[in-house]
């Protein structure tokens, strides 16, 4: 049965006007990386390989606009089910509200690797004009920036590109989690997106507390970027735990709440 | 033991399809517990395939529904007639496992829906006017997921229902553009989908036009003599009062009175020219339950409508003329705006005499 729920999840996923809208940013950003005249003016670089347009486009929007658009997704998930008024009728049927909600979160969960997905893709396939080879200087993502320290192969620089692109979908997940979790207790999808960026925007400001740094959800994102196994493990574990917890607390609640 | 009556792609037979943990229990031959994994229905509810037993429900401290009982057997149709905000649809909810009681249970077919919602294959629900569908779906492609989520149920039956709410010319365009009556039928549809052997439906004929009203109505009947427990809130008294079984009327989250519409089908007005002998000869006669008197007529209560032919034999042979034999029609409406009126001075007296109106005054109106 969950795997029905899940399916069916991802059929209205991409009925959500906020995943279009997700979609059409995301395309944005190659888009500026790849043909946008001004770089060398701005940041004093220029883009030389096709392995730094993906780079770039998750570096410029990892820190702002991907939080908010799978916040946004992952509320508006749930949120368009109280909308159409069709939370009720599915509750309705023979399955358990765990399940329903499960099914909610896995594929909520899934979006930020759909959507980076597709950034990559895009990004790779935009930036076709500066050539798949090698080149000296670097992706961006891992050590050295856009510089680098010298030469870089072509495999090297796409597995550079695929773990940050990995490890940045994983830093999205406890986000998406959490957008779950607010729309269930506020009842809403706008009040769930809103709700959760806020409580982004705080957590980017409480970033000047030395101690409460390592439990913040913002603190994680920058993971894509981090060289050091030792702390990419706490990372991880510290993303892991807090998804598990926002998710537990979601259908905990949801368990209990009347319809 | 009460089984169910027929047959349904989820119903086969006499058995139902026990959720874990309530599966019976029996000895096999070397006397160890064997799990039989089917049970007849009828051993698991005692007669009841709706049952609401003690039900309270408060938001806060604000109390909803109060005290509630109401019980629905296999083949009745159950209308709740009640002023808006009387606490209809959440009693609708409640019934669904949608809402969580403050205090008392609900079963359905003898199981707890929100414990194990496994049973809400044998209910097939609307609690919303008008029915909530995703728009940017067709109407076939709604009853398609509904169909997947159910189980078990084919491109047939998809076509079958949307055709038995006339919908079948409408089954290709989105929902998004279905008019308030054709969301409410498609809602219908959805819901004997499975052929369920419970119907829960809030305000089914809600925003119809009169075609379709009549339409909505047949399929509840048809349910109910196919032996599902129907249950509806409804404002449409005068259409519910044709065919339903019982009509609770609620006020203020009371069930103030339950009428019995079955038996009141059964009375007959007899005006006569000698009335006293009349009277003698009907009281003694075994297959008439009650006979009242009232000033110019005779009121009698029939075991069974086709008892009615020996009424007006029984009566020549006593030597009495019969000058009209009619149906006692029973007007719900005028017996529920009275039953609201005299609820309303009740409370209106007890809150002078500062008396606690809590209780519940239900009644059966059989006796009044």
């Amino acid at each position: 049965m969950l795997l029905t729920l899940i399916q069916i999840e991802f059929m209205k996923l991409w009925r959500l006007n906020a995943v279009r809208i997700s979609l059409v940013v995301m395309a944005i950003f190659p888009l500026i990386w790849a043909h946008a005249p001004g770089i060398i003016e701005k940041y004093g670089f220029y883009v030389i390989s096709a392995y730094q347009v993906p780079g770039l486009a998750l570096i410029s929007s990892m820190d702002f606009i991907l939080p908010f658009l799978i916040a946004i997704v992952s509320a508006s998930l749930l949120g368009s089910e109280s909308r159409h008024g069709t939370l009720p009728t599915m509750l309705l049927k023979p399955i358990t509200r765990s399940q329903w909600l499960c099914s909610k979160l896995i594929v909520s969960g899934l979006f930020p690797f759909i959507l980076l997905a597709f950034t990559l893709i895009f990004a790779l396939l935009v930036a076709f004009p500066f050539g798949y080879g090698s080149f000296v200087g670097g992706t961006g993502v891992l050590g050295g920036d856009v510089v680098g320290v010298g030469e870089i192969s072509a495999g090297t620089a796409l597995f550079q590109i695929l773990r940050a692109y990995m490890l940045a979908a994983l830093s999205l997940v406890p986000i998406s989690c959490m957008a779950l979790l607010f729309t269930v207790l506020l009842g809403t999808g706008v009040s769930g997106a809103l709700a959760s960026v806020a409580v982004l925007i705080v957590m980017y400001s409480l970033d000047v507390i030395p101690w409460l740094e390592r439990f913040l959800l913002t603190s994680h994102l920058d993971i894509y970027a981090q060289p050091y196994l030792g702390r990419l493990g706490l990372s991880l574990s510290s993303i892991l735990l807090s998804a598990a917890v926002f998710a537990v607390i979601a259908l905990l609640r949801f368990e209990k709440t009347d319809i | 033991m009460i089984a169910l009556k027929r047959k349904s792609p989820l119903n086969t037979g006499n058995k139902l399809k026990l959720p874990s943990g309530l599966k019976k229990k029996t000895k096999s031959e070397s006397g160890s517990d064997v799990d039989t994994g089917q049970l007849d229905a009828g051993l698991n509810y005692s007669g009841s395939a709706i049952s609401v037993d003690n039900v309270s429900k408060r938001y806060g401290l604000r109390p909803v529904i109060r005290d509630l009982n109401i019980k629905v057997k296999a083949g009745e149709v159950y209308a709740l007639v009640g002023p808006n905000g009387s606490g209809k649809t959440t009693i609708i909810r409640l019934m669904t496992g949608l809402a969580f009681p403050s205090s008392g249970k609900v079963n359905l077919l003898g199981i707890d829906p929100i414990r194990d919602p496994k049973v809400k294959k044998h209910l097939g629900a609307v609690v919303e006017a008008p029915a909530a569908f995703y728009p940017y779906m067709t109407g076939r492609q709604n009853l398609k997921l509904h169909a997947k989520l159910i189980g078990n149920i084919g491109k047939e039956r998809i076509a079958e229902v949307l055709d038995q709410v006339e919908l079948s010319n409408a089954a290709e365009r989105k929902v998004g553009v279905y008019s308030l009556g054709m969301r409410q039928r498609l809602g219908l549809a959805a819901a004997i989908l499975a052929k369920p052997d419970i119907l829960i439906l809030d305000e089914p004929a809600s925003g119809m036009d009169p075609l379709s009203l009549h339409l909505v109505h047949k399929v509840l009947q048809d349910s109910a003599k196919a032996g599902a427990a129907v249950f509806i809130s409804t404002h449409h008294l005068d259409e519910v009062a044709e065919y339903c079984t019982k009509v609770g009327i609620l006020e203020e989250g009371r069930l103030i009175d339950e009428v019995n519409l079955s038996q009141r089908r059964d009375r007959f007005r007899v005006v006569v020219d000698k009335k006293p002998e009349a009277l003698a000869a009907l009281k003694v006669l075994p297959f008439i339950k009650t006979v009242i008197s009232e000033a110019d007529s005779i009121v009698i209560d029939l075991a069974s409508n086709d008892d009615l032919a020996k009424v007006s034999t029984v009566l020549s042979n006593a030597g009495v003329s019969i000058l009209e034999l009619s149906p006692d029609i029973f007007n719900l409406r005028a017996y529920y705006r009275e039953r609201m009126n005299s609820n309303a001075t009740i409370q209106t007296t007890n809150q002078n005499t500062g008396q606690n109106t809590g209780q519940n005054t239900s009644t059966d109106s059989e006796t009044t």
